[in-house]
């Protein structure tokens, strides 16, 4: 049995990581459905918060919902005199970041300054988190603490670890906030807060 | 520096070159990635759930080649460390070595991959690692079965259902769940990626068994080979000891006509002292010599091992007066060192190994007229015994196969230098030929130097008459 004691320790070890990585969350969010109102218009200028690949499932749930929306991963706060709301989809991704000539600093201060340009100018943001608990990594919440302050609007996943970090944000800012089980269930209050 | 140790320095070497293009793959494979992210892009907007599963084969492929590199490496770098294969803890440190390029590979590139695979991966690495038999392809086998644990164990990062666990958690394969999400509620992946991780972690495991079986099998034979080339050695070993001690009891039982007819020819010599039959009295002599020596030959055959401290001279004078020339205008010329120490030898069989050399130096000669040097030096701990002929040589050719039985090149038995070989090698020395054809041949046997305190016979049974 001795030969076998390598492989039980990292099997143990493994064990041992699996409940740090579920983690838990206690707090509990007063949610909308739905927003009972429009608060943002067409054109849509759908963005991307650190070039993860959701900003692709945005532009076509748009499309699927006929909204009017030009998806632009690397648009810059003075783009956007040509639209009436941004999208802001928010996730870190390494490799897409990598596909652009940025660095994660100069990402954060594209996001930073586009969402303050719109703020500045009426602009409605809308905030997207798809990600939820698979890219809880401290970059993409650094990117979420610069941006939701910012914004109208914000629709993420039920399923987060850090919710009670979250739920303050939000509470701080009076944001109204929906969170989805499913990606396809953003369509409803994605479609609510145009129509 | 040895053979083994260049081995082991090739392995960490080779090691450690796997393991730093394990590190940098991902920027060599820049491409790939590339490749991923658009496609991944394209399988969202087209809602192409083909294109993602080609997406998801290539990020396999690149995670296999990059964790491939860094697992195989580290084996080597271990294996080359710790050098023995069943070293305690040469798993503990493989396990180690592995984690700590995956957090260098981790700090380097911040995929965020969770260590948790990482373990699972290493767990059935080690469990596996105990069947694979360390011998001439483990490399081989072990590389085969690394490939198809890895493959597995990627696949599981792809498994959505499974990510709650804290599997999956780097970015391209983040990406591919949520676009999977996003296209079929993760039904496509989940189904996909468990059935090719079940598929490709049986393979190893199937693999593993055969290969372990395989060597049973294997080891079996060879223990069964072993037990009947002893049973075959231990009958050969009894017939041989049967016939020896045969053929010792004949020996034995030569010696009493041998002493009738010593005693006859002593008996005849003596009646003819009177008369002057000195022809007669000349063959009496000879035929002494000749019982004298066969006397020598039987206490040989019968005390074989028995060694004792001897001068050199002594040895020599007792070879040479043995040795017949007759007739033969030979000049023998004998130069021993002052001084040179008693060696310590079995005096018969070491006297008929010498004469071996002196009688075929003259059988070299043919009846011409020549001249043999004797040369006896001490040279630090061993002294040395050089036979000089001007006979004519032994072709360069011949050389090699002098020492083989049978080998002759005058029609004789061809055991003569064999004999002296293994006589000189029993004494713990060495003999070495040299010789120019047309010229001379020059034979060196070189001995131990006799310590005083070794195990002396007190009895020397070579004086028995």
């Amino acid at each position: 049995m001795k030969k076998f004691l390598p492989a039980f320790v990292c099997f143990c070890l493994a064990l041992i990581l699996v409940p740090i990585s579920i983690g838990s969350t206690t707090s509990k969010i007063n949610t909308y459905p739905n927003l009972p109102a429009p608060i943002a218009q067409e054109r849509i200028l759908i963005t991307s918060a650190g070039q993860a690949v959701e900003g692709a499932i945005m532009q076509s749930i748009a499309e699927n919902l006929n909204l009017e929306a030009d998806y632009r991963p690397r648009a810059l706060d003075t783009d956007l005199y040509e639209y009436k709301s941004v999208v802001i989809v928010v996730g870190y991704s390494k490799n897409g970041l990598a596909q652009t000539v940025r660095n994660f600093q100069e990402e954060l201060s594209r996001s930073k300054h586009l969402v303050q340009e719109a703020e500045a100018n009426g602009i409605s943001v809308i905030v997207v988190d798809f990600s939820g608990s698979l890219r809880n990594d401290s970059t993409t919440w650094k990117l979420l603490e610069e941006v939701i302050p910012h914004c109208t609007y914000y629709i993420g996943f039920s399923h987060t670890k850090k919710m009670d970090k979250l739920h303050a944000i939000v509470k701080e800012h009076h944001i109204p906030i929906t969170l989805i089980d499913q990606i396809m269930d953003i369509e409803v209050p994605f479609n609510s807060a145009y129509r | 520096m040895s053979l083994n140790d260049n081995q082991i320095s090739t392995k960490t070497l080779s090691g450690t070159i796997l393991l730093i293009i394990g590190i940098l793959f991902p920027n060599i494979v820049e491409d790939w990635t590339t490749y991923i992210i658009e496609n991944i892009e394209a399988s969202i907007l087209l809602k192409d759930g083909g294109k993602l599963v080609i997406t998801s084969i290539v990020y396999m492929t690149k995670y296999c080649f990059i964790f491939f590199f860094i697992f195989f490496g580290a084996i080597l770098v271990t294996d080359g460390m710790l050098v023995k294969k069943d070293h305690p803890y040469r798993l503990y440190f493989y396990a180690v070595l592995v984690l700590v390029t995956i957090a260098i590979y981790n700090y380097l590139h911040l995929e965020n991959f969770s260590y948790i695979g990482h373990l699972l991966t290493l767990a059935i690495l080690l469990c596996l690692q105990n069947y694979i038999p360390k011998q001439k392809y483990y490399y081989v086998i072990y590389s085969i079965i690394l490939l198809f644990v890895l493959m597995a164990m990627n696949w599981v990062q792809l498994i959505p259902a499974l990510s709650v666990l804290g599997l999956g958690t780097d970015d391209m394969a983040v990406s591919l769940k949520i676009t999977d999400h996003y296209l079929s509620n993760n039904y496509l992946l989940n189904t996909l990626a468990s059935i090719l991780f079940v598929v490709f972690l049986v393979i190893p495991i199937t693999l593993t068994f055969l290969v372990h079986l395989l060597n049973k099998q294997i080891m079996a034979m060879e223990k069964i080979q072993e037990s009947e080339s002893a049973l075959k050695a231990a009958r050969i070993a009894l017939v041989e000891s049967k016939v020896y001690e045969e053929v010792n009891s004949l020996v034995h039982d030569l010696k009493t006509p041998l002493s009738t007819i010593e005693g006859l020819s002593s008996l005849i010599k003596m009646r003819l002292q009177h008369k002057a039959e000195t022809s007669i009295d000349n063959y009496l002599d000879r035929m002494g010599g000749s019982i004298q020596k066969m006397n020598d030959m039987i206490s040989e055959i019968l005390y074989e091992d028995i060694k004792q401290p001897i001068s050199v001279k002594e040895l020599l004078e007792y070879v040479t007066s043995h040795l017949i020339l007759a007739e033969q205008n030979i000049e023998i010329d004998i130069s021993i060192e002052d001084n040179i120490p008693n060696i310590y030898v079995n005096k018969i069989r070491f006297s008929r190994a010498v004469s071996n050399i002196l009688e075929n130096a003259i059988a070299s000669l043919a009846g011409k007229a020549g001249k043999i040097t004797v040369d006896v030096t001490r040279i630090e701990e061993s002294i040395i015994f050089k036979f000089l002929d001007n006979g004519p040589g032994i072709e360069a050719s011949h050389l090699q196969d002098i020492w083989e039985d049978g080998f002759s090149t005058r029609n004789s038995t061809g055991i003569g230098l064999s004999f002296v070989k293994t006589v000189v090698e029993n004494h713990q020395g060495t003999i070495q030929v040299d010789s120019s054809p047309g010229s001379y041949t020059q034979v060196y046997i070189t001995l131990p130097l006799y310590e005083k305190g070794e195990k002396v016979d007190e009895y020397n049974y070579l004086s028995r008459g």
